[in-house]
């Protein structure tokens, strides 16, 4: 008996299993009857329903309680254990890093199973964030990313902002979607997407494997080191060959533009340092290229902008206003 | 949804919340308390407390189920404290004979007998603390690795040892018989 084979027997059956783990499972299962037998035994126990009643309290009952003034004569310990209760609370949440997720679709949960969407949001720097198949996202400043909990029978992910992808081989697509109706299929992969200025234009850089970008009727395949631009007022794309890691180290904290204009700059600026940028028309078509890293901050990448593009910029509270 | 609980129909989204935890967090709290009568004041308590701190919950953009569980854990190691403190007399515990829930057995099973499913769950029960809640957590409560992890404030490593001890005494179980 392989020496882990108990811990991904359990994440087989909690649902974690990799690709990597099945294949394992599956050497496992071939070795001898009693495995299979056994394997079909314990999912079967595993997925023996748990009973769940009905509140015993109804809600209403509950209510009336907490909501009348004279509440459970409040006591004075009661709010003391709330309010530290709280503090635990908020420290456990915020290690968190990113934050986490929503509830939503509620109606009626006896026809409906509730489908809870965990949102990631990359605040600071670069996240890394493992989805259940252990597919594997990076999310750079200002990125969020989103899956619904039904996510292993669909694989399907929502992205604002940029991310990489390191997707894991499994059966059926893994797809992007992108906010402005666009996406991107894939099987397993990496890959890197910018929905850059505000979903305005899509750039899709892959690095390994294959990956279809779909919209409307429109579908294009990619191959490695090629990358797709798509402009999503125009409906046009153009694909060019290019060092795939170029667009690629930001993961490692390192920022690279390559021939970018300058209105979709400061739209990544506004989403990586949470201000507003006010352009001066003049600059918005001006191509820039460079690179910066994750710990320098607005002030110092402004001002080294500033002496080659010969511009002034002044901040107004949350307002950067460049002329 | 938070946010209408903050800003909006509180009622109405309170409610909703209620109605999907309530019955998840008595199983999770049952694996702490046995009194079905104190379990329900924990639980009770534990949605005053998420009512309470509605207004800053807005503020967090959004909410975990594992913040939820977080909640209910620590207002039941509170209670916990409170009663040791109170030298609490356990005999009014062990009358509760309904309590915790038991998941329920399909009995007409060509694979697994009810007797065998009973004794299997009996291995469940007979684990060392910390691994059956592990087990529990993540097979009753639906939660995932990371979240159930985090809730017994240990690591993604250890509770995948946890989980491999159960699935191990669940293969002798199945051995045996």
């Amino acid at each position: 008996m392989p020496e882990n084979i108990l811990e991904i027997i359990s994440r087989y059956l909690a649902g974690e299993a990799s690709l990597d783990d099945i294949m394992q499972l599956s050497d496992w299962l071939n070795r001898d009857e009693i495995n299979r037998l056994r394997l079909k035994q314990l999912k079967r126990f595993w997925e023996a329903p748990v009973r769940m009643k009905e509140p015993d309290v109804p809600f209403e009952k509950f209510f009336e309680r907490i909501d009348s003034p004279h509440r459970m004569a409040p006591k004075a310990k009661k709010r003391h254990i709330s309010s530290s209760v709280w503090m635990i609370s908020t420290a456990a949440a915020v290690a968190l890093l990113l934050m986490i997720i929503s509830v939503s679709v509620f109606f009626n949960r006896e026809e409906h199973p509730l489908i809870e969407y965990y949102s990631y949001n990359c605040i600071s720097g670069v996240e890394q964030v493992v989805l259940p198949d252990s597919s594997i996202v990076y999310l750079n400043r200002g990125g969020k990313i989103t899956y619904a909990n039904n996510y292993k029978e669909v694989r399907s992910v929502t992205l604002e902002g940029e991310a990489y992808f390191d997707v894991m081989k499994a059966s059926g697509l893994f797809t992007v979607r992108l906010g402005s109706g666009a996406s991107i299929e894939v099987l397993g992969t990496r890959f890197n997407v910018q929905a850059l200025g505000g979903d305005r234009r899509i750039v899709t850089t892959l690095e390994e494997g294959s990956v279809r970008f779909v919209k409307g009727e429109q579908q294009i395949m990619l191959v490695p080191d090629q990358q797709l631009i798509y402009d999503v007022n125009k409906a046009d794309y153009s694909i060019r060959q290019v060092d795939a890691d170029m667009y690629t180290a930001w993961k490692e904290y390192i920022y690279r533009y390559n021939g970018i204009i300058m209105q979709d700059l400061c739209k990544e600026l506004e989403r990586m340092y949470r201000v507003e940028i006010i352009l001066n028309p003049g600059l918005k078509n001006v191509k820039v290229s460079g690179s910066f890293e994750y710990r320098h901050d607005l002030d110092q990448i402004l001002n080294v902008m500033k002496k080659r593009m010969r511009f002034e910029w002044k901040r107004e509270g949350n307002k950067i206003v460049i002329q | 949804m938070i946010h209408e609980l903050a800003y909006g129909d509180s009622e109405a989204a309170m409610k909703m919340l209620y109605n999907h935890f309530y019955s998840k967090l008595m199983l999770f709290v049952s694996y702490f308390i046995k009194s079905k009568h104190d379990a329900e004041e924990i639980v009770s308590d534990t949605f005053y407390t998420i009512w309470e701190q509605r207004l800053k919950l807005a503020n967090l953009e959004c909410i975990a189920s594992s913040y939820i569980y977080t909640i209910a854990k620590n207002t039941t190691l509170l209670f916990l404290k409170r009663q040791r403190k109170e030298k609490y007399d356990m005999e009014t515990d062990v009358a509760a004979s309904d309590f915790p829930a038991q998941p329920d057995n399909s009995p007409e099973d060509e694979l697994i007998g009810k007797e065998l499913m009973e004794k299997l769950h009996a291995a469940i029960e007979n684990l060392p603390e910390k691994s059956r809640m592990a087990f529990k957590l993540v097979r009753e409560q639906g939660l995932k690795y990371k979240e159930a992890a985090e809730i017994m404030e240990i690591s993604v490593k250890t509770l995948e040892a946890h989980m491999a001890l159960a699935t191990k005494r669940l293969l002798k179980t199945l051995d045996e018989n």
